[in-house]
């Protein structure tokens, strides 16, 4: 195995991803500081960070891309960077439009745990390596830059189905008590699952602080086990804020009308999107492998998530449900991008698995 | 001036499925259950479940994975219940049938019912231009001439809808602009390209090809290629105790393709900085009749088209030498001989009175049990190569060499010692030739998806019209109305600047007129 060369570049593009992390971080504070003092300043200025981290992000993704010399978009890392652009550039567009910080406490996350997720890795993920033959296409800077931001337009939708469903009373105080904990353990389990797959040094520091070592299976059995409690922790603290919250935050979130409507828009603004990267990818597949559609579990992810947001709006347009049931599709949806981003780069394999080096 | 401006009034919410009212008979009751919504959200849902269950299971060829990571019981339901080939089996075909039927009979039922929406619209006519849907009005009474009236409206109509069409009749005149009329039929559309999609896949599954070309450098290879050829007949199927009796519609037979390749060279290239590779490449020649018509290089992402047939870069390996480079060690000798062995060929060691032969290569050796040396892959990840040696013509002893363990000797005979050097191995490449007829289907198809979902999401049918009448008393009335189906935020601001535009426009009128 060749060592693992880090550069100044790479060193560099990495501190800038961290940077904007830090920037995420601060505008997500900021709009936390609007819904508990209510002062108008602290919203303007979430608004001007969440403004001025975009930029940010399009710039170390320019010096990334320039760095590298290809679009910065072949490898785990660098595609979690271009998701958290989707995040925050859907978001930021959505926030001028309907004045809505509150969405940021739910959206902004996103963008965060990916860009950490992503750090977290070892440096044999996050460096700036060539491309891989398959890789080297035009098509790679179409298809692959707009399922990212497609990816992260959904990120608006989570957000909006979780506003609609508190603000309706769908979702109660029990339903975070038990929700959280449990998307925390779960992934808590998956983080795991992910740094024993790429022997991360934080798997190796666990495996060691354990006493374990990578043979035994009841030592592995026992790090996920650890991982997932870490997660679950982390679901009861969460609960436990949020559940300080509700009182406050449903004087500043606009009616569920409104939250359906903005709901619609944002699945209107990811599906054409998410549409046109699954058609881009059949055909660069068609040039590339010789067939447009192969049931690739990538593929077929992807394809899963368009059925679940074509029947949300089929649900909408045409079924007549209520905005509780389509927020809970929109949730489903949300879950099923996820899975097609992250779960099936690591929990599956097939033709897509670029993220590994 | 203004007569009446009231608010925009939002047109009543249409019914769900209006088409459905009042039907009866088999014919609705089968459009009302296949063609059916709620039938279209089932499959949705069924086929999304059968797709994922795939991703869960190794497909196909790999399917025998399943045994390790689930258990042999597991595999043995999958391979029954038609898991280990999901997107290939007969259900999930038959899921896919029902979705394309679902589409038909939607579209089928759904058309007539846009096509009486769209004439609805066009509709609009100066004996009744305020058809029942129109959400947005207003009228003026100006002391303008009618056709001064309407020449300033219309002016102020250009703004929106570029092309206008224009009505007259004994005494009204009206001008009557309309955009995106498409979107309308946006859901139809893509409907229709899922259609296509589906037509595509079935094409290709009937009429297409999908065959592996395995060629070695310096070797000329016929490309196959699957026919299908209408046979129609039964064929017995024993199921228990039963004899089944299934009909045969077809058969397929492996043909040649009209031409042959001949691979002149086979090259990978690494990136210096990592050791990944960077390049893969085929040089061949297409042969007619055994005369070169193309030199070509196919590589990933480039791939060549040839016949009607396209051919892709799949995969690579090496099987066999061109040579081996080695020392050899020979009993009672001192220096050991520096020796090139072409491959499978005997050679003779100077006048040694021993003779020698490279008779075997492995690419990628690995131990299958204590000294039983196997090749485990087609990549030069581990090369062995297997020395045969002769003495005055005796078969004496043979030994492998491995070259990443050069301390190991396996030969028994005392004396003899091989050191490997280099290898020069013959590279083989996999070719993908694909044939695939529905390929314009799945263009089409691909192009009406995407036309369809963007324009039901981003083109907003509108339609907006003035009218012009003249008033019994001198001057004239004018009515602004609009219309449009979705999107009525968008539209009210359409319709507040048309509708100032015609306020300003009317009231310049007047002022030229004072003037």
């Amino acid at each position: 195995m060749q060592p693992v060369i880090v550069t100044a570049a790479d060193q560099l593009s990495q501190g800038l991803f961290l940077t904007l992390f830090l920037l995420l971080g601060l505008s997500w504070s900021l709009n936390l500081a609007w819904v508990l003092s209510r002062k108008a300043r602290y919203a303007d200025w979430a608004r001007k960070v969440l403004w001025f981290s975009l930029a940010f992000n399009a710039l170390a993704l320019i010096h990334r891309w320039a760095s590298a010399g290809h679009a910065p978009w072949a490898n785990q890392y660098e595609s979690a960077t271009m998701v958290a652009f989707g995040v925050v550039l859907l978001f930021a567009v959505f926030e001028r439009e309907a004045k809505l910080p509150v969405l940021g406490l739910l959206v902004l996350p996103a963008a965060m745990v990916a860009i950490a997720a992503a750090n977290l890795l070892p440096q044999e993920y996050k460096r700036m390596g060539p491309l891989m033959p398959a890789l080297q296409s035009p098509w790679l800077k179409i298809h692959v830059s707009l399922m990212l931001i497609s990816y992260g337009s959904f990120a608006s939708t989570f957000g909006l189905s979780l506003l609609y469903l508190i603000r309706t009373g769908a979702w109660t105080r029990r339903t975070t008590w038990v929700a959280l904990p449990i998307a925390g353990a779960l992934g808590g389990w998956f983080f795991g699952y992910v740094h024993q797959s790429v022997r991360s040094d934080f798997w190796n520091w666990l495996m060691t602080a354990l006493g374990g070592t990578e043979l035994a299976s009841g030592d592995t059995a026992k790090a996920y086990l650890v991982c997932a409690a870490g997660g679950l922790v982390l679901g009861l603290l969460g609960a436990a804020a949020l559940g300080a919250l509700p009182g406050r935050l449903m004087e500043l979130v606009p009616e569920a009308e409104s939250l359906d409507e903005l709901n619609y828009r944002s699945v209107a603004i990811g599906f054409p999107l998410l549409t046109l990267g699954i058609i881009l990818g059949a055909i660069w597949g068609h040039l590339a492998w010789g067939r447009y559609w192969g049931w690739d579990p990538k593929e077929t992810w992807a394809f899963i998530s368009w059925l679940i947001f074509a029947f949300f709006l089929h649900m909408r347009v045409f079924g007549g449900w209520d905005g509780r049931k389509i927020a809970w599709v929109g949730l489903i949806g949300a879950g099923s991008i996820v899975f097609t981003y992250w779960g099936v780069n690591f929990l599956l394999s097939g033709l897509h698995a670029y993220a590994k080096p | 001036m203004s007569l009446e401006h009231p608010p925009a009034q939002s047109a009543p919410a249409p019914a769900v499925f209006p088409y459905y009212k009042g039907t009866v008979g088999l014919r609705d009751a089968l459009l009302r259950s296949l063609g059916g919504f709620k039938f279209t959200l089932t499959l949705f849902g069924l086929l999304g479940l059968l797709a994922a269950i795939g991703t869960f299971f190794p497909q196909g060829q790999e399917a025998p994975r399943i045994a390790d990571m689930y258990g042999q019981g597991v595999y043995d339901a999958a391979v029954k219940f038609g898991v280990a080939d999901i997107y290939r089996s007969a259900w999930f075909i038959v899921v896919l049938g029902l979705m394309a039927m679902n589409l038909i009979l939607v579209t089928w039922v759904r058309v007539p019912h846009v096509w009486r929406i769209s004439r609805e619209t066009d509709a609009v006519s100066l004996k009744d231009p305020l058809v029942p849907k129109t959400a947005f009005t207003r009228v003026w009474e100006t002391p303008l001439e009618p056709m001064e009236a309407l020449d300033r409206a219309r002016t102020v109509m250009l703004r929106d809808f570029p092309r206008l069409a224009h009505k007259s009749g004994p005494r009204k005149r009206m001008v009557v602009g309309e955009r995106h009329f498409l979107s309308l039929w946006a859901a139809h559309i893509v409907h229709l390209g899922l259609l296509l999609l589906l037509a595509a896949g079935l094409v290709k599954i009937l009429w297409g090809s999908n065959k592996q070309v395995v060629i070695r450098e310096g070797e000329t290879m016929s490309v196959p290629i699957d026919r299908l050829r209408w046979n129609f007949g039964f064929d017995s199927v024993q199921a228990g105790p039963l004899k089944l009796y299934l009909p045969r519609f077809f058969d397929r037979v492996e043909e040649k393709a009209p031409f042959q390749l001949a691979l002149d060279h086979f090259e990978v290239r690494y990136y210096a900085s990592t050791g990944a590779p960077s390049l893969f490449r085929s040089d061949v020649k297409v042969l007619k009749d055994g005369q070169v018509e193309k030199v070509a290089s196919i590589k990933v992402n480039d791939p060549l088209e040839q016949d009607g047939m396209m051919l892709y870069q799949a995969s690579w390996g090496y099987e066999g030498l061109y040579s081996a480079n080695f020392n050899l060690t020979l009993p009672g000798f001192k220096d050991a001989l520096d020796v090139r062995a072409p491959y499978r060929q005997k050679i003779k060691l100077l006048d040694t009175g021993w003779d020698c032969e490279v008779t075997d290569f492995y690419p990628d050796a690995g131990m299958a049990g204590p000294g039983k040396l196997v090749n485990v892959g087609d990549q030069l990840q581990n090369p062995a190569i297997r020395v045969q040696l002769w003495q005055h013509g005796v078969e004496r002893t043979h030994t492998w060499y491995v070259y990443s363990m050069p301390d190991i000797q396996m030969s028994k005979f005392p004396g003899i010692k091989v050191e490997g050097k280099t290898v020069d191995p013959i590279a083989f490449t996999v070719l993908e030739a694909n044939a695939d007829p529905g390929l314009w289907f799945a263009i089409l198809g691909s192009f009406c998806v995407v036309f369809g979902v963007f324009s039901a999401f981003y083109l907003f049918h509108r339609k907006a019209w003035v009218l012009v009448e003249p008033l019994a008393h001198g001057g004239s009335r004018v009515t602004l109305a609009g219309f449009v189906r979705r999107n009525k935020v968008s539209f009210k601001r359409v319709f507040d600047r048309l509708s100032t535009g015609v306020d300003h426009a009317l009231a310049k009128g007047l002022e030229a007129k004072g003037a």
